[in-house]
């Protein structure tokens, strides 16, 4: 790079039109402080936490079978939105270290809880390597042959990992690693990139395809038919993850609107989720059981809701306390985990409809970060964090 | 905090506050996630407030504080619908009549993330080399390749003119 042009980005990036701050600097020091004290609480904290659940439309559309809601996206009517007030339930977590992961960001988690997977775990040679983490041994996960780096999206019960790898500033393709062997997945024709975004016990894998085009449209590689991709539907979409009846979420477009289709019947268009009339946006990122979990929002951009739909009955439940993130892991009892969010404030999971406070321990961090619960709500799996720093923990929370 | 320290912290964070929006709106192109990622950012900052005070170089410390809330968010596919808004990768015809200033930031959110956070450190933040390979978690080596794939992605995605061109006179 010549000197001039280090000159001439560096005055573009400083002339760039920029909307003035808005912060609160009060509020990031009376945050500051409340951290400041939880930090020195200890390694045990149980305390108290609020989150606000509105509930929106769940009357409109009860009764309606799984997986087959009846409901338009922008909900049926006028859909009510009641608020309540849950209470802690007053546990207290207790924190430990995930042994022999080092200090990295979880990424995906099994249903099991058995294998942790991380992106990034191990630097060489100017590239990341990820790993997937079993029985406290951390394993490399080979990169396939031509990519430079790669992205874990989801691990199944059985150690398979699916994600996206990615070659030079353009390229990318969906693979999964397992048995010891990472493999590039099939390429649907026309479509020249791809990623694995979710993977079921049975091996079933769902995904993107891209064109040259930009269009993005939703793809599943059956284990019935291995080496083989078909399309879902005719729309664009995008599939998040799978769950293990086949049961496949995600949104039509990037977020035009949270969607569901079915494995069994993948050549189907699949059918809107329910959302509330003023947020008909969305996407659902996480399926277990009755229960599929993600976000809701404004047409035209603006504001998102965590939200958690009941694909028996086909009603959709906000978490506007959840406001951290959106879920990305909901287990059998609908019980959510978010994005990395203040440790101190309980805004990162949710267990029997109340905030769950997970305790940073001694790891001096501000943010706690679950990617996992177990199917009984009493082990969690996820990151905390200070500044600079992240540490694979599991969290221990009896009821 | 004692109130002297407490004052020292306010009035570098008062100082500073323009400057780490505009890092963090050219990071994020939305001015709602950026106030959050500084608003987050300063918060870590008031926690660590002692310890950032004996460091080498404080401006650096926060901006890693900043990529590091940045990265979280984009990791966590909250900003996955934001960030997929805008077009992959592809030349921008430049409209007369755009100012350049609006032109850097439309042509930045075409970046991809990693090229984005690369261009905002080093060029914005001045980081070393060395500096953003260590915010960023990644290598040297990575660095310089992302520093010249993004110059050239900016380049193509600025339209035929050169970056002399777009000087604003």
């Amino acid at each position: 790079m010549f000197d001039d042009e280090y000159t001439q980005v560096r005055e573009l990036l400083h002339a760039a039109e920029v909307p003035p701050p808005r912060i609160d600097l009060g509020q990031a020091i009376a945050a500051g402080r409340r951290r400041r004290r939880a930090r020195h609480a200890g390694w045990v904290a149980g305390a108290t936490a609020l989150v606000v659940v509105a509930v929106a439309g769940g009357a409109a559309v009860a009764g309606t079978p799984r997986g087959a809601p009846t409901a338009a996206p922008g909900g049926v009517g006028a859909a009510h939105s009641a608020t309540a007030t849950a209470t802690s339930d007053g546990g207290a977590c207790i924190v430990q270290a995930l042994p022999g992961l080092g200090n990295h960001m979880v990424d995906a988690v099994d249903p099991s809880g058995s294998y942790v997977t991380s992106s990034q775990a191990i630097e060489r040679s100017g590239a990341a390597y990820p790993v997937v983490w079993h029985d406290g041994t951390a394993v490399e996960i080979p990169l396939p042959n031509g990519a430079d780096a790669a992205q874990i999206n989801a691990v199944n019960v059985h150690g398979a990992v699916v994600g996206m790898a990615s070659h030079g500033p353009h390229g990318m393709f969906a693979f999964v690693y397992r048995n010891g062997t990472t493999t590039a997945l099939a390429k649907l024709p026309g479509y020249t990139l791809s990623s694995a975004d979710g993977i079921n016990a049975t091996g079933d894998i769902v995904g993107n395809a891209f064109n040259d085009q930009g269009d993005e449209i939703p793809v599943i590689w059956p284990a019935a038919a291995p080496g083989t991709v078909h399309r879902l539907g005719t729309a664009a979409g995008t599939p998040y993850a799978i769950a293990d009846d086949g049961t496949i979420v995600g949104s039509r477009g990037d977020g035009d609107a949270p969607w569901v289709w079915n494995a069994s019947n993948g050549t189907a268009a699949g059918l809107p989720l329910t959302t509330p009339a003023d947020q008909p946006k969305g996407q659902a990122l996480a399926v277990r059981g009755d229960w599929a979990a993600g976000w809701v929002g404004e047409a035209g951009g603006g504001h998102l809701t965590s939200a958690r739909w009941n694909l028996r009955t086909g009603a959709v439940q906000l978490f506007p306390g959840l406001f951290s993130g959106p879920p990305r892991g909901v287990n059998a009892r609908g019980d959510l985990v978010t994005g990395p969010g203040e440790a101190s404030s309980g805004n990162t999971a949710v267990r029997g409809g109340t905030a769950l406070l997970l305790a940073v321990g001694p790891y001096r961090a501000d943010i706690a970060s679950a990617s996992w619960i177990s199917d009984d709500g009493t082990t969690l799996i996820g990151t905390v964090k200070d500044g600079n720093t992240d540490t694979p923990v599991r969290w221990h929370c009896p009821r | 905090m004692r109130s002297e320290t407490q004052r020292e912290y306010v009035d570098y964070v008062t100082a500073r506050l323009p400057h780490l929006k505009r890092a963090a709106y050219l990071l994020c192109g939305d001015s709602d996630r950026a106030d959050d990622i500084v608003q987050a950012t300063v918060t870590a900052l008031y926690v660590h407030w002692q310890r950032a005070t004996t460091v080498d170089n404080l401006d650096g410390y926060v901006h890693r504080m900043l990529v590091r809330r940045y990265l979280d968010e984009k990791r966590h596919r909250w900003s996955r619908v934001v960030l997929t808004e805008t077009l992959p990768d592809r030349g921008v015809a430049p409209a007369d009549g755009v100012e350049d200033s609006d032109l850097v930031s439309s042509a930045l959110r075409r970046l991809a993330p990693g090229q984005r956070a690369v261009l905002v450190l080093r060029f914005l933040c001045d980081l070393s080399v060395e500096d953003t390979a260590a915010a960023l978690r990644c290598s040297q080596g990575n660095v310089k390749a992302q520093t010249a794939r993004a110059l050239d992605a900016l380049r193509s995605l600025m339209g035929t003119r050169k970056t002399t061109d777009m000087k604003r006179s």
